[in-house]
């Protein structure tokens, strides 16, 4: 507070001067601030964009750029050729297209139903083999898809182990059956929600669930009304990445469940049949861009979903991030 | 109803074994802190109350109703066993508005009784207007009150309360003390509450456990424990700076009085009636609270004369300002016992810790501290053995 170089007594009287002016009763005053605010403006040693950063800028644009343009040119070109409309009304197309949305919507349910209870599970217990199971539901996930294709035909196939079995007692099979797209695209598709839920369940604070018995709550009611509505953001993005691999599975379908108009050709592997057959690129393009339209529609409902089912209580799903202002001098 | 509260309880935890045996009966007051450094045993207890780990072995009751009884198998599951529970930072749901915090426990009750029920703790906890806001909208305070309207709200046959001021700065942490205590006094539902602040302790409890190592240490009225512990370690945790070994040299039982040699000097303390003396000799520990001693200009005080007095000069050595009051060090400037050879005390650079109020302190000041004694009187001197 006492400087060399001025005496406080000097320095007392300056600031009650100062706050004369301005209207303030002398007599207590505590401080001398030096510098007055109103002589320092603002924006004058505003940061520069450091030359890191523009580098930043480039890389990131071309990595965008590099994603964007292949969609954009599938859209043009269909666009151009003007065969969206020709393809739709094609039986085939149309067939294809409704049994994609069937098995990934009883993947979807499947996974749901079945992978909740093992993903609530991994979150608030440990047991042995834990690990384990952890690190098997990784294993789908990085396994390349033909050879889950044929893991599947080994177990499920006629010849396969359950698949015999089903065979000879029931006289079911599984194989190149619609039920087989299925199996192939939970197999490889469902361990995304798992995960997911796993990691939504986990970052649920235990205490809540602790609260909400102590206030007489039984377990599916807690369940019901804390657990899931709080981990809900993170099961509907599990529930997405399951839906869109599902819907994107070809190298297991086409082992497992094989290419059959109708029975077992969802969107891939019409795209690939035609491409391969008759109808050419065009009809090829035009099935990329249904997949595409509708991926987009799913993507958009459940990111809406997640963003709604938190509106109020969570406002930072609301808010809009402050937007970071890059100034180039 | 016999008691509010019996809790036997014991538990094998990693570091130690926890064992607890507490009751609290209806005229010892309704409030039952629990005290004692972290990860003394104090949240376990209130967790094998509640129903949320079970002990090895043990009994509980709540309001005379048997919760737990490992003899007979007994173990009334946490949603049945009608406790307020509220672990620290209250954890109120932050995807419910206030109105359906407060409902979640009367799920069971008619829409229009739960409604009534809910409208009735609004009021009561002076959260109307706000019935809408989610947790997140709301001050320390409000949800402070809110966690509690929604632990009251099923009528809950007792309250735990798990350290629910530790993760908030000072502030706010004294204006929901006050809260909490005013509220009680309006409530008529038992409390236990967890904490590891000694104020905090005091003034809201009206018994204390004082744990250590998964032991209850001490257990009674507060003012008891406070001024009067039992032990050393006691003594230590209730934050009494002066705590001296000695023996015991001579008693003078019709005025209760104790003549004890410590390392420093010799000093009377006198026993409370109903108590023993000890016996000439006998070895025992004072604990002397810093509020206790005075502090004056030498040559002012006149012992009375059917009472002997503790006096000494004495010289401060250092002194801590705390606003409201001030805490000094004082050096004895008479030389310590023959009895005890040197360094056998405890190894301080003080002799003696005590607490003056600020306007004592100001008044000292004005007469100049060269020559300053301190006086203590036996009464305020209490004696573990």
């Amino acid at each position: 507070m006492n400087q060399p170089g001025s005496k406080p007594e000097n320095r007392l009287q300056e600031a009650q001067n100062q706050l004369q002016s301005i209207n303030t009763p002398p007599g207590d005053i505590i401080a001398f601030p030096t510098k007055r605010l109103a002589d320092y403006p603002p924006g004058q040693a505003r940061r520069k964009l450091q030359p890191a950063v523009f580098w930043l800028l480039i890389s990131g644009l071309a990595m965008i750029l590099f994603l964007v343009v292949p969609l954009l040119a599938l859209v043009l070109r269909s666009v151009i050729s003007g065969s969206l409309g020709l393809f739709l009304t094609r039986p085939a197309v149309v067939e294809a297209l409704r049994l994609s949305l069937v098995t990934t919507g009883c993947t979807l349910l499947i996974a749901i139903v079945f992978g909740t209870p093992l993903a609530y599970l991994l979150a608030r217990f440990r047991f042995p083999g834990h690990r384990a199971i952890d690190t098997l539901l990784d294993l789908p996930m990085v396994l390349p898809p033909a050879v889950a294709g044929i893991a599947l035909l080994i177990t499920f196939g006629r010849r396969g182990w359950v698949g015999q079995w089903l065979d000879q007692q029931f006289g079911i099979t599984i194989g190149f059956t619609s039920l087989a797209v299925v199996l192939a695209q939970v197999f490889v598709a469902a361990p995304f929600y798992i995960k997911a839920a796993k990691a939504g369940f986990e970052s649920v604070d235990t205490n809540l669930e602790t609260v909400a018995a102590s206030l007489g709550s039984g377990g599916l009611r807690t369940f019901r009304r804390v657990t899931v509505p709080l981990a809900l953001p993170a099961l509907l993005g599990g529930m997405v990445m399951t839906w869109a691999r599902a819907l994107g599975e070809f190298g297991a379908t086409i082992m497992f469940a094989g290419n059959f108009e109708g029975t077992t050709q969802t969107m891939p592997l019409a795209i690939y049949a035609s491409l391969e057959g008759s109808g050419g690129l065009d009809e090829a393009v035009t099935l990329s861009v249904i997949l595409v339209v509708v991926s987009f529609a799913v993507l958009i409902l459940f990111k809406f979903l997640a963003r709604y089912s938190t509106i109020g209580w969570h406002e930072d799903l609301l808010a809009v991030p402050p937007s970071t202002k890059i100034v180039k001098d | 109803m016999t008691t509010l509260l019996e809790i036997t309880a014991r538990k094998q935890l990693k570091s130690f074994l926890l064992e607890v045996e507490l009751s609290l009966s209806p005229e010892e007051g309704q409030v039952l802190v629990l005290f004692g450094p972290s990860g003394s045993g104090k949240s376990m207890t209130i967790k094998c109350l509640a129903g949320i780990t079970d002990p090895d072995a043990g009994f509980m009751s709540i309001g005379g109703r048997t919760v737990y009884d490992s003899r007979n198998g007994l173990n009334v599951p946490l949603r049945q066993r009608r406790v307020g529970y509220l672990p620290q930072s209250y954890s109120l749901f932050p995807h419910l508005t206030v109105t359906e915090n407060i409902a979640f426990g009367l799920f069971d009750r008619d829409k229009s009784q739960a409604a009534r029920r809910v409208t009735e703790l609004v009021g009561q906890m002076q959260l109307t207007g706000l019935e809408k806001r989610y947790p997140r909208q709301l001050s320390g305070g409000q949800q402070q009150r809110v966690a509690l309207a929604r632990a009251l709200a099923p009528g809950p046959a007792i309250l735990l309360l798990d350290e629910p001021f530790s993760a908030l700065d000072a502030a706010i942490r004294a204006e929901l003390r006050q809260n909490l205590i005013l509220l009680n006094q309006s409530l008529s539902v038992p409390v236990v509450f967890i904490t590891h602040d000694l104020e905090e302790a005091y003034m809201l409890g009206h018994r204390l456990a004082v744990y250590d190592q998964g032991k209850v240490l001490q257990y009674g009225p507060r003012e008891e424990v406070f001024y009067r512990p039992a032990t050393k370690a006691v003594a230590r945790l209730m934050g009494i700076p002066n705590v001296w070994d000695g023996r015991s040299l001579e008693t003078d039982p019709d005025r209760r009085l104790v003549l004890v040699r410590t390392a420093r000097c010799d000093l009377w303390v006198q026993i409370p009636p109903g108590q023993p003396l000890p016996g000439p000799g006998q070895p025992v520990t004072i604990c002397l609270r810093p509020e206790r001693i005075n502090l004056q200009p030498a040559g002012q005080f006149e012992a009375p004369a059917d009472n002997p007095a503790n006096r000494w000069p004495v010289r401060l050595a250092g002194e801590i300002a705390r606003g409201s009051r001030y805490t000094l060090y004082a050096n004895f400037l008479t030389a310590g016992s023959p009895d005890f050879p040197a360094g056998s005390g405890p190894q301080t650079a003080h002799d003696l810790e005590l607490e003056v109020t600020a306007q004592n302190y100001d008044e000292l000041k004005e007469t100049g501290r060269q020559d300053l004694e301190v006086v203590i009187k036996p009464a305020a001197v209490h004696l573990i053995f």
